[in-house]
C-alpha cells in the first residue's frame, strides 16, 4: 500500500480534515471514473463521487491497511455505485452528446465525427456489460488497475478477471465494428 | 498448440499490458490469419486510446465535490457533539477516556473471571438451591417435607408486590459418613462445630475427640472456644485441649490473655501452669498477672509467686 496514503489515513482517524481533503484530491478521478460509467452523466457521477467520499470517511476506521488503500476504496465505490444503479434503475438513459464536443474540440470535423461516434458507440456498448464487467473494464482501461489488483476489488480470481476483460472485449467489438469500417468481422 | 486459444493467451497479456515484444509479434502474424481476433486486439487500442470514459469536469466542479464533502462531515461532527448521544454513545465516550477504560476493563474481566470461576461459596449456594428446588417440586403434602433431608430455619422474607418475594434462610441436613482420622472433612467439621457451637454435651465430645489430633484449624478453633464459649466446662475442656500444643506462641498468647481477662479462677489457674511449664520468664509472668483487667486471686498470686521464688 502506497505509505503516503496510509499517513493520511492516520491523520484522518486522528481528526484532521485537511487530510481527508488531499486524499479525496487523489483519488477523486478514479472515483468519478467509476461514478459516471454508471450514472451516464458528469453531474450525477460528481454527486455520487460525493456520497462515495463521504461513505469512506465513516469507515475509514475500518481500515486496518490489510489490503491496499485503492482496492478498499474501489470496493466502497462498487457498491455505493451499484446503490445508485438501483435506485436510478427507472431513470431514461442519457445522451452522450456533452462529451463529443467537450473531448475532440481541437479535431479536424470529419475525425471528430469519428471519433465521437466511436466513443458514443463504446460507451452505449459498456453500459450494456454487467457492473462486474464493466468495472473490471473501467479500472484496467481507464485507471491502469493491474488485473491482480482487480482481483482483489472484485474478490476473484485473476483468471476469472482475465476471462471477464476477454469477454468484454469481445462484446464491445460488436458495436466498435459498425463505425470502424477498417475492422473486419 | 491450439493457435486460438494461444490467441486468446496473447490478447489476455495484451489486455493486461505484460505482453512482451516476441509475443506482440507473434500476435501481429497470427491476427492477419483471424480477422475476428484482428478485430479484438483493433478494439483494445481503440480503448487504450481512450484517455478516460468521459471527459473529467474541471478543477473547480472537483473543488466543490469536496468541500461539500467536509461541509457535510463538519456539520456531522458538531451535530454529535452539541446534542447528547443516546445513553451508549456517552458511555462510549466515557470509556473511551484511558482511565475509565482501564476501570471498565477490570470490571469486565472481573464479571467475566467471576463466571467462569465462581467463589467456593456462590457456587456451593448455586448447588444447595438447584438441589433444593428440585427436591421441593417433588414434594407433595407435608409428609414428604417432613422427610425431607434438609431443614429450613432462621427464615426472613420480604414482598416485593410485583409477585415475587426476598428469601433468606438457613439450610441444614445430616450427614453420616465413615472417614480416616486424617481426612480434611473430619478436621474441618470439628473446628466448625467449636466456632458454631451447638450444645455442650457435643462441645465437649469433640473437644476430648480433637485432643487425639493436632492441627492448625482444630487449634486456632481451640483458642476460640477459650475465649468465646459460653460455657466454662467448654472453656476449661478447650484450655485442656490445647495442652498437647507446648511452647506454641499462638497458644502462650490466649493463656496469657485468659490470665489476664479470664473471671475464671479455675482458668486462670490452669493458665498459669501452661504458661510455667512453657518456659516463661517469673517477670513476664508477673507482669501479665499485674495488668491483669480482673481482680486477681489469691491463688493465682500465691502460684506466681511460688514460681518466682523457685526460678
Amino acid at each position: 500500500m502506497n505509505r503516503s496514503d496510509w499517513n493520511l489515513i492516520e491523520e484522518v482517524k486522528s481528526g484532521n480534515l485537511e487530510s481527508f481533503n488531499e486524499l479525496m484530491i487523489r483519488h477523486q478521478q478514479t472515483v468519478f471514473q467509476v461514478a459516471v460509467s454508471f450514472t451516464k452523466n458528469t453531474d450525477d457521477a460528481l454527486d455520487l463521487s460525493q456520497t462515495i467520499f463521504l461513505k469512506i470517511y465513516e469507515n475509514l476506521n475500518k481500515f486496518r491497511g490489510e489490503s491496499q488503500f485503492k482496492t478498499w476504496l474501489m470496493r466502497i465505490t462498487f457498491n455505493e455505485s451499484n446503490n445508485w444503479n438501483r435506485k436510478m434503475k427507472k431513470r431514461k438513459m442519457e445522451t452522450f452528446d456533452e462529451y463529443k464536443t467537450e473531448k475532440t474540440s481541437d479535431m479536424l470535423p470529419e475525425d471528430q465525427y469519428l471519433a465521437s461516434e466511436n466513443r458514443t458507440a463504446l460507451l452505449r456498448c459498456l453500459f450494456e456489460l454487467n457492473t462486474r464487467h464493466r468495472l473490471a473494464v473501467v479500472l484496467r482501461y481507464f485507471e491502469n488497475y493491474s488485473i491482480n489488483d482487480i482481483a482483489a476489488t472484485l474478490d476473484c480470481s485473476e483468471g476469472v478477471v482475465k476471462n471477464m476483460l476477454f469477454r468484454s472485449l469481445q462484446k464491445l467489438r460488436s458495436n466498435l465494428n459498425l463505425v470502424n469500417p477498417g475492422v473486419k468481422r | 498448440m491450439n493457435i486460438k486459444r494461444d490467441l486468446k493467451n496473447l490478447i489476455g497479456q495484451l489486455q493486461a499490458g505484460t505482453i512482451s515484444a516476441a509475443d506482440r509479434a507473434r500476435l501481429d502474424e497470427y491476427i492477419k490469419s483471424h480477422p475476428e481476433f484482428a478485430d479484438l486486439v483493433k478494439t483494445d487500442q481503440i480503448l487504450k486510446s481512450e484517455p478516460s470514459l468521459f471527459p473529467f469536469p474541471g478543477p473547480e466542479k472537483f473543488t466543490f465535490m469536496r468541500e461539500n464533502v467536509i461541509k457535510q462531515i463538519r456539520r456531522h461532527e458538531e451535530k454529535r457533539s452539541a446534542v447528547p448521544g443516546s445513553i451508549f454513545e456517552q458511555l462510549y465516550m466515557i470509556i473511551l477516556r484511558p482511565e475509565m477504560a482501564v476501570a471498565a476493563l477490570t470490571l469486565i474481566l472481573g464479571f467475566f473471571l467471576g463466571r467462569l470461576f465462581p467463589s467456593d461459596k456462590e457456587s456451593l449456594n448455586s448447588e444447595i438451591i438447584d438441589q433444593i428446588s428440585s427436591l421441593a417440586t417433588k414434594h407433595d403434602n407435608l409428609a414428604d417435607l417432613k422427610n425431607s433431608p434438609y431443614v429450613y430455619s432462621n427464615v426472613s422474607f420480604k414482598d416485593h408486590n410485583n409477585g415475587k418475594i426476598s428469601l433468606s434462610f438457613d439450610v441444614t441436613t445430616h450427614l453420616d459418613i465413615l472417614s480416616k482420622k486424617d481426612d480434611p472433612l473430619v478436621r474441618d467439621v470439628m473446628a466448625q462445630s467449636l466456632i458454631n457451637p451447638s450444645n455442650i454435651g457435643t462441645d465437649l465430645k469433640t473437644i476430648s475427640y480433637s485432643q487425639t489430633m493436632a492441627d492448625r484449624k482444630l487449634k486456632e478453633a481451640l483458642i476460640y472456644s477459650v475465649h468465646s464459649a459460653p460455657s466454662l466446662a467448654v472453656r476449661l475442656k478447650a484450655m485442656n485441649g490445647l495442652q498437647q500444643y507446648q511452647n506454641d506462641a499462638e497458644v502462650q498468647n490466649a493463656f496469657s490473655k485468659v490470665l489476664k481477662d479470664e473471671p475464671s479462677v479455675k482458668m486462670r489457674l490452669m493458665a498459669v501452669d501452661y504458661l510455667i511449664k512453657s518456659g516463661m520468664a517469673p517477670d513476664s509472668l508477673h507482669r501479665i498477672v499485674s495488668e491483669s483487667n480482673v481482680p486477681q486471686s489469691p491463688a493465682v498470686l500465691i502460684k506466681v509467686k511460688n514460681y518466682a521464688n523457685e526460678f
